[in-house]
Order: C-alpha cells, then structure tokens, then sequence
C-alpha cells in the first residue's frame, strides 16, 4: 500500500507544491522550518483541505482530484491524524475518546468498549480509562490522541508536531514509546517535526520542506552528509558552500575560493564539518591547511566540553573547538581570527 | 488583615456602587415582604385556581423553552456557522420580539395565526388548530418572545468553538451530524443551559403577548402574571401573595443554577 501525493495549493500568497510517496509500514518525517507549509501537508492527506491541481491517493484508491472532481471527504478518509494539540475531547473521558473512531462507524456502545480493550492496553491507557482528558500530562494525553487515531486501524497515520507540546523531560520518554507504537503499526506513517531528532529517532527517511516545495528528501545519512540547502546544513549541524567547481578549485556563490583534493567540473556543493575548522590567532603561512581565512567570532554555543564558535567572513562557517581552547587562545565575540580547513577535509558533491 | 498581603485591592468606589445596585434590587422585594398578608398565605396556595394558574404557567413555560431549544439550537448554529447573503437581516427577524413590547409580539401574533388571520384560518380549516384563547396559543406566545435569549446565547457559543476539534473528529470518521450531536452541541453545553434558562424565565413572565393572543381564561390561558395582574384590580392583598409565589420559585430557581452556568455562558476559548 502506498500513499501517493503530487499536488499543488494555493492559499493567498502562500504556494505549495508536493511531490511524495510514502510506502508500506515507511515512517516519513517532515522536517521544515515555521510555514514551509508542513501542516498544509498534513490537512491535504486528512482531507481538511482541498488540493488546486494533483491528486492524492492510497494505492489506485483517489482521495482528491480536482481533475475528475474527486473529493473524499475526511470522514471517509482512514487516515488517522494525531494533531499538535492533541485536541483530545473534554467533554468524553479517555476511553469514550479513544471509542470515538468505533461509535462514528456506528458501532454500539457496548460491542466498541470491548474493541478498546486491547487498545486501551497496549498504550497502557487501563488505569486512565475513566479519566478526564483535561487531568492527563502531556505525555498520557498525547498516548491517548494516539490510540485514538489507531482505533480503527487506518492505512496512513498522520502525526503533526505530535512532540511540540511536551516539556523537555518528558519529551525523551514519550518519543520513545512513539517509537514502539510505529514499530507496531504496519500503515504508511507521516510525522511532522521541526526537531530533527524526532526525525532521527522516528522516521526511515527524511522530507525537508521549506517555503512549500521539497528541497531534500532521502535516508537520514544522506541528509546529514549530503545537505542540499542552508536550513539542512544548519539543522544536521554543517558548514555548506554552495558553488561551482573547476578542477581542485571551488569559487563560492559569494566569491571566495577554496581548495579541495579531488578535481570536479560544474555547480558542486560542498561541506566543511565544523570539527574540521581549525581556528588560530595568526594568520599562519606554514600551515598545510589550503584554505585560510580572516574570520570574526560572532558567536558561541557551548554543549559540553566542545563549543561552537560562529564564525563571519568571506563565507560564513561554524568551528567546533574544545572549551580549553576558547580559553587558551582567549577567544570572544568581535575578536578577528584566522580559520582553516584542510582540502582534505571538504566533501564535495554535485549540486 | 494578613491573610489580603498580596492580593490586588479592590476599587472602593465600585464596591460602593454595587451595594448601591443590589439595594435598588431588594428594595422592591422587601417591600413585598413585609406588606403580604402571610397569615393568608397557606388558603391562597392552596386555592384550586391559583393552583390551576401555577401549574399552567410552569407547564407552558417549560415546554416552550423546550421549543426554544429544538427550533433555536439549528438557528443559532446556521447564524454563527453559515455565511449567506441577508444574515444580518435574519438575525434581527430573530431577535425582534427580544426588543417589541410584548403586546405588540401579540397582536402580530393574532393577526397571523388569529382564526381570521393570515395563517390562521387555514390552520383551522385544513387541521382544525385554534390556537387563540389556547393553551397551546400561550406556548406559541411565549417561544415566540423567549426564543431570541437562547438563540443569542448559542451562537456565540458556537462562534467562539475551536473548530479543529470538529476536524479532529471528522478524521475519526464522524459525518457531520455526529460531529454536531457528540462534539460541537456537548462543547457549548454551558450556553446552552444559561440560554435554556434565560428563555425560561422570560416565558415563565411573559405578560403582554399573552394576554392579547391568547386571552385570560382560568385554566387554559390564564398565567400566573395574569391571574396576579387581574388580582390587584379586586383583591389587592391575594395579588401580594400571589406575587411572592412567584417569587419564591424564581428565587429556588436561580439559587439551585449551579453558577458557572450563568457566569460560563461562553465556553472558555481553547488556544
């Protein structure tokens, strides 16, 4: 079974085109920043939004085509969604929630608490059963909206920001029993986040939405060595440059040159990991670093014992340096110092 | 005073002009109080036409709250959630008897659905309703005018409801109608209750619509406003005594409201 989207929608000045297939028992992360169109996606899948031109469809089951004046509606979708807010029932305790699925299919009172038996205990929802939603943590509410969502087992779950509404303790906790329930469910699973690691954890593979299009899609690997645009480096935590290549030489977009070791030809792409930039007082001649800039230090963000030093010049880099260094070489914010990288140390691929 | 450290103290001159306001509310009462002839009470309650009057009023005013729900939950649903040309006019049409003096709310009524009015003769004719000079005339006179406070209510409860919760269950497969019965119509409960018993206290009191379209005949239409407003012309005293009846049930009523319901009129809007 495969959910197949290929659409294009148009809300105002907002455009959004897409192009995604989620296969099989696939766990597909939406990675993006704030408005690149992430919930659209969502409510397109669930049928909360009508697509202007494309099609969406489960397998050669079509659920919108504007074409061939096709809409199914939400309700006769299957398609489960967990929405940000969870948006549990407060007038329903927890099992009528979680029954709500089965009672909108018309099935009895009686016949659907006993469907939600086995539900209600595997997301270990037994002693909430009889709960008001509004008396639930985060983390239970967010079991809850899960299970709900599941109840009738649909072919595509949909899971929006399903972390964003957890504090940090428990969010580790959560995302980890959100691992076991997706391991358990055999649909086609689409989870929007903007934090990669929901994504790392979570997902096969990764789709990187920004202003409405796809920018960059593929295992997670891939993404975090091979990013494609600004907002991946910066979210998998590299150092991009984005040119063109002639022979062992790359100029930048904005002019600068670098030397890398193996001879390419045309746009390139470029990645300089941040524990590859070497940072020092001097500008140094004797060094067998190729590539050598004037730099000023615009920021730190220290994790641990290795700080990242923000880095503005000629390009734009993030050096990663031990805490003892920044305090051996005296290192603060305006301070001008000199980067360097290896050629050895940049990955080139094509653009 | 130890135990006020801290919180936000309260405007005086407000607190003033409140006990100002709820003494212009009990002044009249208290007037009644000490005026009634209480040592007659137990022979005026139990009066078989004062009983009649009651019972009559409790009844008609009941059920037409009731009709003021069925017919005005749909109206106030369409009104807040259906944009369609002439929607403010429809609301005012709604609203209307809200504003009229009662009286005025009658004679349209008697014009209309009179047995020679516009409709009512064929009402007669075709199914042989008379509903001037009826118990039933009293039901319509008093939906006609309480329906408005109830319709007003729900719609703007139903204005404020985060519809995403709607969209929640339509993802779980709700059609539209359960989506309404289970989540929208339980969401707005509590403006439903304050909009039910609004409606019914402007029933239980109606006057005006009553008395021109329905008439003053004891124990089909004959109220307790009316059979009180009669009562002062003749016997001055019973009519004291008849008020405070009425008094009396207002006052359990509203004390028995759990107050949330008065003061939540409108859900609480959720983020």
């Amino acid at each position: 079974m495969t959910l197949a989207t290929r659409f294009t929608l148009r809300r105002g000045a907002f455009e959004s085109t897409i192009d995604l297939e989620v296969g099989d028992d696939e766990v597909v992360a939406i990675l993006g920043p704030n408005g690149a169109g992430k919930s659209t996606l969502i409510r397109v899948i669930a049928g909360l939004e009508a697509v202007d031109t494309g099609v969406v469809r489960i397998d050669d089951h079509v659920l919108d085509d504007p074409a061939s004046s096709v809409f199914v509606d939400a309700a006769e979708r299957g398609v489960g969604v967990v929405f940000q807010d969870h948006l549990l029932f407060d007038h329903l305790s927890v099992e009528d929630n979680v029954a709500f699925g089965l009672r909108a299919r018309g099935v009895g009172r009686r016949e659907s608490r006993e469907r939600i038996g086995d539900v209600l205990r595997r997301f270990d929802l037994l002693d909430l059963a009889t709960r008001a939603p509004r008396t639930l943590s985060g983390g239970q509410s967010q079991r809850v909206a899960l299970a709900r969502a599941l109840v009738t087992s649909p072919q595509v779950l949909l899971l929006d920001e399903p972390l964003a509404a957890l504090d940090v303790s428990t969010r580790r906790e959560v995302r980890r029993e959100l691992r076991h329930h997706l391991a358990e469910y055999g649909g086609s699973t689409i989870l929007v986040t903007h934090d990669p690691l929901d994504a790392y954890t979570l997902a096969d593979r990764i789709v990187v939405l920004e202003n409405g299009t796809i920018t960059q899609m593929g295992r997670i690997d891939e993404i975090t060595t091979r990013p494609r645009t600004r907002y991946v480096a910066e979210l998998v935590g590299n150092n991009l440059v984005i040119g063109s290549a002639r022979g062992t030489t790359i100029t930048s977009d904005a002019g600068v040159e670098l030397s890398v070791a193996d001879s390419w030809n045309g746009p390139v792409l470029a990645t300089i990991r941040p524990q590859a930039v070497t940072v020092s007082r001097t500008p140094d001649a004797l060094t067998s670093s190729r590539n050598s800039w004037p730099m000023r230090i615009t920021g730190f963000e220290s994790s641990g014992e290795r700080v990242r030093v923000h880095l503005a010049g000629p390009l734009d880099l993030v050096a990663e340096i031990t805490a003892r260094a920044v305090e051996a070489l005296g290192l603060q914010i305006g301070d001008t110092v000199s980067a360097s990288v290896k050629a050895t140390e940049i990955e080139v691929y094509e653009r | 005073m130890s135990r006020q450290r801290g919180r936000r103290k309260a405007p005086i001159a407000i607190v003033i002009w409140a006990a100002l306001a709820i003494t212009f509310f009990s002044l009249p009462f208290i007037g009644i109080l000490v005026r009634a002839p209480w040592s007659d009470l137990p022979d005026v309650v139990t009066d078989e036409a004062v009983r009649r009057a009651l019972w009559l009023s409790l009844r008609t005013s009941l059920i037409a709250s009731l009709f003021a729900g069925v017919l005005g939950v749909p109206l106030a649903w369409v009104l807040a959630r259906i944009d369609f040309p002439g929607r403010r006019v429809v609301r005012a049409v709604a609203t209307l008897s809200m504003v009229l003096p009662p009286v005025v709310g009658g004679v349209a009524l008697f014009t209309s659905f009179g047995r020679r009015g516009i409709f009512g003769q064929y009402l007669d004719d075709w199914f042989g309703i008379r509903l001037p000079f009826s118990t039933a005339g009293v039901i319509v006179a008093q939906t006609f005018v309480a329906m408005p406070f109830l319709v007003l209510a729900v719609e703007s409860a139903f204005r404020q409801l985060d519809l995403r919760y709607e969209e929640a269950a339509a993802t779980l497969g709700a059609r539209p109608f359960f989506v309404f019965r289970r989540v929208t119509l339980p969401s707005v409960r509590p403006a439903l209750v304050a909009g039910f018993v609004l409606a019914w206290a402007r029933a239980l009191g109606e006057f005006g619509a009553t008395i021109t379209f329905a008439g003053n005949l004891p124990g089909r239409t004959q109220t307790m406003p009316l059979a009180t407003y009669l009562a002062l012309e003749s016997q001055p005293e019973r009519a004291l005594l008849l008020s405070l009846v009425m008094i009396g049930i207002s006052f359990a009523v509203l004390l028995g409201l759990r107050e949330r319901w008065l003061t939540t009129a409108l859900p609480e809007v959720r983020a």
